[in-house]
């Protein structure tokens, strides 16, 4: 692995890589520092209000520094608007429990899948996996209809309990736990240790990665929701913060800037430390055979 | 039969659990949304068998937009595979890789309006991407009306989805045990060779879910799509989205279902073909 | 894999056998309308079957309405209607509530950010409602794409109600406006009130050139407006002289009059790549460009100016046009090419055909057109009732402060005249917002007439045909 990993760190790499990370990162800058701006300064960048009469429209000016630093935008959403800091924490109340219940069940599942061995399992998964690649359009409505039938419309419920048993995360974890060698499950169970201590000491420490995967992008998925809290939430006070992001105005796009800085800086903290479990190899030696 | 069924009590358990659930809130949905593509009224429920089929077979816009579709993952897939996995290979053991895979995460995270907005400014007529071909002497292009919308699109989509299937690629990586690695050393194994032999088939499994991923997200990326190109956007990028889009605010169930359930049809093949490749590999791997 | 796609298949075929038995034997015959599926191949009322005489139902129950924003013309009609029949509830559920946080001092500030409840996601919102049956019994209509909910099925044919419902009829009610809401033959929508947009002249351009317009209209078209404004400019030498603000966008008015030139709605033909259409948008691009339309060089506050001619809405149009010392000469609706008058209705309401209370929600609608409620101090534009124009007059007036020199009865006689010819309306609001977008486009790039008349068949033709 070593000279493969020479090449891919050599110079040629580095540039590609840097040229890249900045096509990444400067929709994230520009949204950051342009929430530092003044309204009128943003208004002027990003008006390209040639008309009939100028022969020469002006082109989108894109700042990365403002002419004057403002907290202006910030004093807006965080103070004079008490909403966002609601939203924030209602966004936190729906995506919290989805990604733990969606965790638990999901490795569960996987680890069903893994273990048991019975007539139609793989269609089943097969499943599992076509029902994913659904579009929301058409399950909304459904939805809707089982969340009325269980009397969860305007509630949390009816938006978690769908979180919780998104096929998403078995396929994801049953992926990395098949990759789990079968002789280390075969060993301890020749211990005569039982489904529990296996799933437990053995299946979930060994599948981090996949774990952390299935986290990771659950959180980023139900962070993002628009359309089913349009649906099952009718109370706006209720309303998650992407609902609050999802359409940037024309006459405030300096506050626009502000809160979609604040919705992403807390999420991009999480990433940044949920990913080291990403990293995490299978430990040979941690287990005793 | 007893013991057996003891045996795997808590396995058992777990997996009926989670059915129950699946059923509930997704296999039931899709299930039900076949009434309304074999009905003709959603409010009324008259049986009208395969019609909505053939109308849709017919429909030229469904049309154009399933060949626009098709035409879309035929490029954007294999490209973000290729992609992601080269990005993950290259970040991963590096001296930064947190920091490298946070970068490449950014775009999962910023909300669609922002991302759309932000392209929209790109590759606006009077947009950034203009203005740096101006000067180089380009003529000004609409790009997202031009016949390059459909490269606009794929590039949004690439940008957006290649952190989420690099972070599936890097799990994927670092679970094949390190003395795989060593044992090939050993045996004098080149670079090519251990690539080869060792990482892509142990990356199988995650090939597999990076594909799915990527279908999934193919869905996903629509609504900055949306917002970028409207309800009814040229020739060259009406996909089918657009479609089930407009179906869905036209209340128009039967044509949306149908639509879907052809599209399954279409995925439904190509994933099985994709499934029992991946279940052979992977059964071989075991072996190990 | 076939085993699978077999298994699939026919556990849904059993549940949708199911479905369909449950609903249709569920539904009560009265509910289902027969109509709504086949609205374009047979005109309705051939097939309806005779449906008994509408009885008043007995007065208790709830009934809820959707609305996008807070209307306070609903609201106070639904308090004095609870008032008026104690055992009956409304519920109004508003889509983008504007709630707002006093402060200390009495200023005001909004709790809660528009940009979330945008009306795409209103829509989102209310077609998952309607199509799962658990949509609120009284629907605003006024931003929705009719065509495609009456195709649906989503709203109840009001007629059967009208007809069974004397008390509206040509003497206390505008029913030249309701009629102007039906489509083959159906009433989906009812409106609660209306405006018009009233064209005048500047008096003293009209003195200065000499230029009038006929004594004898009644109504004028944009196009000839316009054109009578150009020799007034013409034909005086006043200093800075336009043919209009250039606020609005005078494609889209001339484009709208001559709206059934291009497309039909009935037979669902349509072409925009004619010359008549690229030959607006090219006419009013040279007007544009010699100088028709100030391009912001007016200060207004220190500089003499003209605009040869002006629209306003009603109202207004209505108390400035009879100061006496008025700049507005000749003040008349705008109409379209076939000389009806423009109106614009935003308050329309539609019963949901899956209500259970579809009489209750009538009985509410009518209250709304009935005197009691429409002579409400809530009521800004023309109503549906005739009796609520002089009320309405009279409030306009007393909010300014002025000395007006003119009698309300003036007033009121001249906004009758102007309200009776009220007669056209384009409903197709999908369409419309195409042509504006694409107008927009028209302003803001180097596009041509032909590739703007494109596009919009292109759009035109989806949005039909999809």
């Amino acid at each position: 692995m070593n000279s493969l990993h020479k090449w891919l760190t050599g110079k040629v790499c580095n540039a590609m890589l840097i040229i890249i990370c900045i096509l990444y990162i400067s929709p994230l800058m520009i949204t950051i520092t342009n929430s530092f701006m003044r309204q009128e300064e943003i208004m002027r960048n990003y008006s390209t209000s040639g008309d009939i009469f100028h022969e020469e429209p002006q082109f989108v000016n894109i700042r990365l520094i403002p002419e004057i630093i403002s907290l202006q935008q910030y004093f807006t959403i965080l103070i004079k608007t008490p909403m966002y800091l609601t939203a924030f924490w209602n966004s936190i109340a729906i995506t919290l429990p989805i990604v733990a219940g969606q965790l638990i069940v999901s490795s569960m599942c996987a680890y069903a899948f893994c273990v048991l061995h019975f007539k139609g399992k793989e269609i089943l998964f097969f499943i599992y996996i076509i029902v994913m690649l659904l579009p929301l359009q058409v399950t909304l409505m459904p939805n809707y209809i089982v969340a009325d039938a269980l009397n969860m419309t305007n509630s949390y419920l009816a938006i978690i309990l769908p979180g919780i048993f998104n096929p998403f995360g078995v396929f994801i974890i049953r992926q990395y736990m098949e990759s789990i060698p079968k002789s280390y499950l075969e060993s301890a169970k020749m211990d005569g240790a039982g489904h529990l201590a296996i799933f437990i000491k053995i299946v979930l420490p060994n599948a981090k990665p996949g774990l952390a995967a299935a986290a990771l992008l659950t959180f980023i998925d139900y962070w993002n929701i628009i359309d089913q809290a349009v649906i099952f939430i009718q109370d706006s006070y209720r309303q998650p913060l992407s609902l609050f992001i999802a359409g940037i105005n024309k006459q405030q796009m300096g506050v626009s800037f502000a809160s979609s800085t604040f919705y992403v800086l807390p999420v991009l903290v999480i990433l940044f430390y949920c990913q080291d479990y990403l990293k995490e190899g299978i430990q040979l030696s941690g287990i005793k055979g | 039969m007893k013991s057996v069924k003891k045996k795997n009590g808590l396995p058992v358990f777990m997996l009926i659990f989670s059915v129950l659930g699946f059923g509930l809130f997704y296999l039931f949905p899709f299930l039900f949304s076949l009434i309304y593509a074999l009905t003709d009224n959603p409010l009324h429920f008259n049986f009208v068998g395969i019609d909505n089929f053939i109308a849709l077979l017919q429909n030229k816009y469904f049309m154009n937009g399933l060949k626009n579709t098709v035409t879309f993952l035929a490029i954007a897939v294999p490209l973000n595979m290729c992609l992601s996995l080269m990005a993950a290979l290259m970040i991963n053991g590096r001296k930064y890789t947190r920091y490298f895979s946070l970068v490449f995460l950014i775009p999962l995270v910023i909300p669609s309006a922002t991302t759309a907005f932000f392209w929209s400014k790109f590759f606006d007529l009077n947009g950034s991407l203009n203005k740096i071909l101006h000067i180089f002497g380009v003529e000004k292009i609409e790009w997202i009306q031009s016949k390059y919308a459909m490269g606009v699109m794929i590039f949004i989509f690439l940008w957006k989805n290649i952190g989420y299937n690099m972070a599936l690629f890097i799990g994927g990586l670092n679970n094949i045990p390190e003395s795989y690695y060593e044992c090939a050393d050993i045996e004098g194994a080149r670079l090519l060779q251990k690539f080869q032999k060792i990482t892509l088939v142990y990356l199988t499994p995650s090939f597999f879910l990076t594909l799915i991923m990527t279908f999934v997200n193919s869905f996903k990326i629509f609504k900055e799509i949306y917002l970028l190109t409207g309800e009814y956007p040229t020739e060259n990028i009406y996909v089918l989205q657009h479609f089930m889009n407009n179906m869905f605010l036209a209340l128009n169930y039967p044509k949306l279902t149908s639509a879907v359930y052809i599209l399954t049809i279409v995925v439904v093949f190509f994933i099985a073909g994709v499934f029992k490749i991946e279940r052979k590999i992977s059964d071989n791997i075991s072996v190990y | 894999m076939k085993k699978l796609i077999l298994v699939l298949i026919t556990v849904a075929m059993i549940l949708s056998g199911c479905g369909a038995d449950n609903t249709t034997g569920i539904t009560p015959e009265s509910i289902v309308n027969p109509k709504a599926d086949s609205l374009e191949e047979a005109p309705p009322g051939t097939e309806e079957p005779i449906r008994e005489a509408y009885v008043q139902p007995e007065m208790k129950g709830e009934i809820s309405i959707s609305l996008l924003e807070e209307a306070s013309f609903i609201t106070a009609g639904a308090e004095l209607f609870m008032k008026k029949y104690p055992d009956i509830k409304i519920n109004i559920n508003v889509f983008r509530e504007l709630k707002t946080i006093e402060l200390e001092g009495g200023a005001e500030m909004s709790a809660a950010p528009e940009e979330g409840f945008t009306t795409d996601n209103y829509l989102t919102y209310l077609g998952t409602q309607i199509m799962s049956g658990k949509a609120d019994d009284i629907i605003l209509t006024s931003m929705l794409s009719m065509r495609d909910y009456i195709k649906m099925g989503a709203f109840e044919d009001l007629s059967y109600y009208l007809e069974s419902t004397p008390e509206i009829n040509e003497e206390n009610y505008y029913i030249n406006v309701i009629e102007a809401f039906r489509r083959n033959g159906g009433l989906y929508e009812m409106p609660l009130s209306f405006s018009m947009w009233v064209i005048y002249f500047d008096r003293q351009l009209v003195e200065a050139s000499g230029i009038a317009p006929d004594k004898e209209l009644k109504s004028i078209r944009y196009s000839e407006a316009m054109e009578l404004a150009k020799q007034m400019v013409d034909a005086t030498d006043l200093p800075n002289t336009y043919l209009e603000l250039g606020t609005g966008k005078p494609e889209s008015m001339l484009i709208m009059e001559d709206i059934d030139q291009f497309i039909n709605m009935e037979t669902g033909q349509f072409d925009f790549n004619v010359p008549a259409f690229t030959n607006i948008l090219k006419q009013a691009k040279s007007l544009r460009q010699n100088g028709y339309y100030d391009t912001g060089t007016i200060d207004f506050y220190n500089m003499e100016y003209h605009f040869g001619l002006g629209t306003d809405f009603d109202s207004q149009a209505a108390i400035f046009s009879l100061l006496p010392d008025s700049s507005y000469y000749m003040a008349m609706p705008q109409c379209d090419a076939n000389g009806d008058a423009l109106f614009y209705a935003y308050l329309t309401l539609g019963i949901n055909s899956g209500s259970e209370n579809k009489e209750i929600a009538w009985e509410f609608i009518k209250f709304l057109l009935s005197e009691e409620a429409q002579v409400n101090p809530s009521m800004y534009n023309i109503g549906i009732n005739k009796a609520a124009l002089e009320p309405m007059a009279q409030r306009q007036m007393g909010m300014k402060t002025i000395e007006l020199g003119f009698t309300l009865q003036d007033c009121v006689a001249l906004l009758e005249g102007w309200a009776e010819q009220a007669n056209s309306t384009f409903m197709e609001r999908d369409i419309s917002n195409i042509i504006y977008e694409e107008i927009d486009r028209y302003y803001s790039g180097s596009v041509t007439e032909e590739e703007i008349a494109k596009a919009i068949n292109n759009k035109v033709d989806k949005c039909l045909n999809e």
